[in-house]
């Protein structure tokens, strides 16, 4: 069959529409798509950022998987992802749940969930740091109300691990904002229809209103995922060196030691894509699962 | 129709709305005003100096644009950076370095052996800066298989420095234990029987105050792993090429931070510790007397002056395991980066710093509560204000920052004014037999991070030392031949 050339005025749509993204399309690829390139390259390379890169073939790759650090940062960023997105979501989905209620002052309940999320990640670790301290900080001086000698938090390496999640859930604000969006978008009728087949309040989370968010949650999901496999500046503030045991010492804190604080250019690129591709697979697999239980109206 | 011409009008008042006000911002917005004077040569100067350590610099460099700038047609522009060492770095493997860059001493073996810094012997042999001028460990602190390549600035040595007040709040005690509450500790064995006696505990028997804490004021600084210094070891030696923490020096050390915690309680110790504010505020543990002893460097009577001028304090080498006088040295340096455009002009700037006639700098500012156009003289009357006396530019910059000198030779009216009471103690540490340095390493900055994930462990945790050190042997033994060959893929050695 032979194609049709596209009409003129289609090819004039297109160009006009290229041009009008090229500023885009030119920072993407001078400072993403080479910068990825490059960076493959280095992997292969010794490069210390001001002599010039020697070949020197899988040896960073042969490195990374007989480094113990390697394994030790990624167990410690998979323990909190498996932790955070969990708890987090679980969360998220909750306070939307609350605050969709309506209950006094629901605009400035909600408020008050979302402004921590704009806090920069930084003044947030500073700012955590405080509030775990042992003798002064909030957390142990409300645990010291109810009779609880709360822990050394930063200092304890069994602490270390939970303070990263709490500080996590700090800024859950804008997934919350998402899962309410979603609450918005399920119909009424489908609440009556369930009420009149005798379905309780449980029932009707279960069997409506999760499925009716589920695309809200996939999202969440999905960029909770990313995020969580990226942690990197709160924990850097508040555990300098990875903390006790090196319990909080996670992947990107790693490749960011090697890259900046040892000069080690070639080795963190290595890095970098072994952290992109562990991403990808398990963003694939959350894309595979949704097939299951996400439930998208009209499809 | 008529919709069309209205949108199309709307579309044109949007635009100028964007439009009108961008042109007018271009042609009648603010303008870049450069103080720098245009028949000038500018030497762009990266220090990492903040507060009154940055205005004293300002003005020292002020002082040489006004003078010998103007004669020789220099200007110098000092420009305050944060994360000087990366961002300088960055700057010369981008081919955009500033002329000058002033870095810690621990940078410079690792600037050295990746070529990002010029060698200046050749320079500093026509200026007549020579190895005699410097005290032997701050000039063997710049160099690089024996090569120069970095000149010190403010140097400083670890000294402790001990609240007096609070040792005489627990006089009686001290004495009835044999100790002297008017003297510093010596050994390390004394320094332990000040801490069992000079604490305190609250209500619920949790401490407020400690005699000292291997940890202050922060678990880890660039001088935290100097353990094995006081006890008698060697942190790094070159003939062996590599670290041995597995011997006594090293073992002793940690056994004996790892004793101090477990002695008051590791709970307790590090709930206080945790509890504790960071060193450059206010609230730092020994202007507020929560710590009667700190691990400090001369600058800290600057930090004293600026936060608790009331504080009565004295100043002592740190303690040793056998009471012999041992120190470990840092210092800030300038270094020339690679690919600097005004090297000769930088260099310019250095050879003034060490070569020229005294001066007298004018300050505009206040500093750290001493006014820095006097100075205070001790003498067995009290203390006396006379006007700055006219120092070395080298050492006008030592002197305001209270630290010591790099020179063999400081001039007499240097140590006699000079505004850290215990400046002699400092400068006779650096002088001894025992200085150390920070191992001139390529590759420090990643044995330096896993020397402090080990000490964190020991002074945390309940694994043993000794346990702790063999797994850090491991590792470090593995870093350093991965670094060996790193520098032999260069045709260099290590270290």
């Amino acid at each position: 069959m032979k194609r049709t050339a596209a009409h003129p005025a289609a090819r004039d749509s297109i160009a006009c529409g290229l041009a009008w993204i090229s500023p885009w399309l030119i920072g993407f690829a001078v400072f993403v798509a080479v910068p990825i390139v490059l960076s493959g390259a280095l992997s292969f390379c010794e490069f210390d950022g001001i002599r010039r890169p020697v070949f020197i073939g899988l040896e960073h790759w042969r490195g990374l998987f007989a480094d113990p650090l390697v394994w030790k940062v990624l167990r410690n960023t998979a323990v909190y992802a498996a932790l955070a997105l969990p708890i987090g979501t679980g969360l998220g989905v909750a306070l939307a749940l609350l605050l969709n209620q309506p209950i006094p002052g629901q605009t400035l309940w909600r408020s008050i969930v979302f402004a921590p999320s704009l806090l920069p990640l930084v003044a947030v670790g500073i700012i955590w740091t405080w509030m775990f301290n042992a003798r002064f900080g909030l957390i142990n001086s409300a645990l010291g109300l109810v009779g609880i000698s709360g822990p050394t938090w930063l200092n304890d390496a069994s602490w270390a691990m939970p303070s990263v999640v709490i500080l996590g859930l700090w800024s859950i604000g804008h997934t919350v904002v998402v899962y309410l969006a979603g609450l918005q978008d399920v119909p009424r009728e489908l609440y009556e229809a369930s009420h009149l087949d005798g379905a309780g309040p449980w029932s009707r989370l279960w069997h409506v209103t999760l499925p009716m968010i589920s695309p809200a949650m996939f999202f969440n999901i999905v960029i909770g995922l990313i995020f969580v496999w990226q942690i990197f500046a709160a924990p850097y503030v508040m555990f300098p060196g990875g903390g006790p045991e090196r319990n909080a010492y996670f992947y990107t804190m790693y490749v960011y030691d090697q890259a900046f604080a040892y000069r080690r250019f070639g080795y963190a690129c290595a890095l970098s894509w072994v952290q992109l591709a562990i991403i990808l697979a398990l963003t694939a697999v959350a894309f595979r699962s949704s097939r299951h239980w996400v439930h998208y109206r009209g499809a | 129709m008529f919709h069309t011409s209205i949108g199309r009008v709307l579309r044109v008042l949007a635009v100028s709305a964007l439009a009108i006000p961008a042109v007018g911002l271009v042609l009648f917005g603010p303008r870049a005003v450069s103080s720098v004077p245009a028949d000038r040569t500018v030497v762009v100067y990266w220090e990492k100096w903040t507060d009154f350590e940055g205005r004293a610099m300002r003005d020292l460099v002020a002082h040489y644009n006004e003078t010998e700038g103007r004669r020789a047609s220099i200007y110098v522009d000092y420009v305050t950076t944060t994360g000087i060492d990366l961002k300088t770095l960055i700057a010369t493997s981008g081919g955009d370095p500033p002329d000058l860059a002033g870095l810690w001493q621990r940078n410079v073996v690792s600037f050295a052996a990746s070529d990002a810094s010029e060698a200046l012997d050749d320079r500093a042999a026509r200026s007549g800066i020579t190895r005699d001028m410097l005290i032997p460990i701050f000039d063997h602190a710049c160099r690089y298989h024996g090569r120069l390549y970095a000149v010190p600035v403010t140097p400083a040595t670890i000294a402790l420095y001990y609240n007096r007040d609070i040792l005489a709040e627990f006089a009686e005690p001290l004495r009835n234990a044999g100790l002297d509450p008017e003297a510093a500790p010596r050994t390390l064995a004394e320094l332990d029987a000040f801490a069992d006696i000079v604490h305190r505990r609250d209500r619920d028997g949790k401490l407020e105050m400690m005699a000292y804490l291997p940890a202050s004021p922060d678990t880890i600084g660039w001088f935290w792993n100097s353990w094995p210094i006081w006890f008698g070891g060697r942190l790094f030696d070159p003939a062996e090429g590599r670290f041995r923490v597995d011997t006594p020096p090293f073992l002793d050390a940690y056994a004996w931070v790892q004793a101090y915690t477990a002695r008051f309680g590791r709970k307790d110790v590090l709930n206080f510790e945790g509890s504790l504010s960071n060193y450059s505020s206010p609230r730092n543990p020994f202007m507020t007397g929560e710590l009667a002893m700190m691990r400090q460097g001369p600058w800290f009577a600057n930090t004293i002056r600026q936060f608790a001028p009331d504080i009565r304090y004295g100043v002592a080498p740190f303690p040793t395991v056998d009471g012999r006088e041992r120190a470990f040295c840092e210092q800030d340096v300038l270094v020339i980066p690679r690919g600097a455009r005004h090297a000769d002009e930088a260099w310019a700037f250095i050879e003034w710093l060490y070569t020229a006639e005294p001066v007298r700098v004018q300050s505009r500012y206040g500093g750290a509560g001493l006014g820095y156009d006097h100075c205070e003289i001790r003498t067995a009357t009290g203390v006396e204000r006379h006007p700055m006396p006219p120092l070395r530019p080298i050492e006008w910059i030592c002197w305001m920052h209270c630290k010591n000198t790099p020179l063999r030779e400081p001039s007499p009216a240097f140590l006699e004014t000079h505004p850290n009471p215990a400046i002699e103690v400092h400068d006779r540490l650096a002088r001894g037999p025992e200085a150390q340095i920070v191992p001139p390493l390529p590759n420090w900055t990643e044995l330096n991070a896993e020397f402090g994930a080990a000490y964190r462990d020991i002074w945390m945790t309940d694994v043993p030392a000794r346990k702790r050190l063999e797994a850090l042997q491991v590792r470090l033994d593995v870093l350093t031949q991965q670094a060996k060959r790193r520098q032999a893929r260069y045709g260099q050695e290590y270290p």
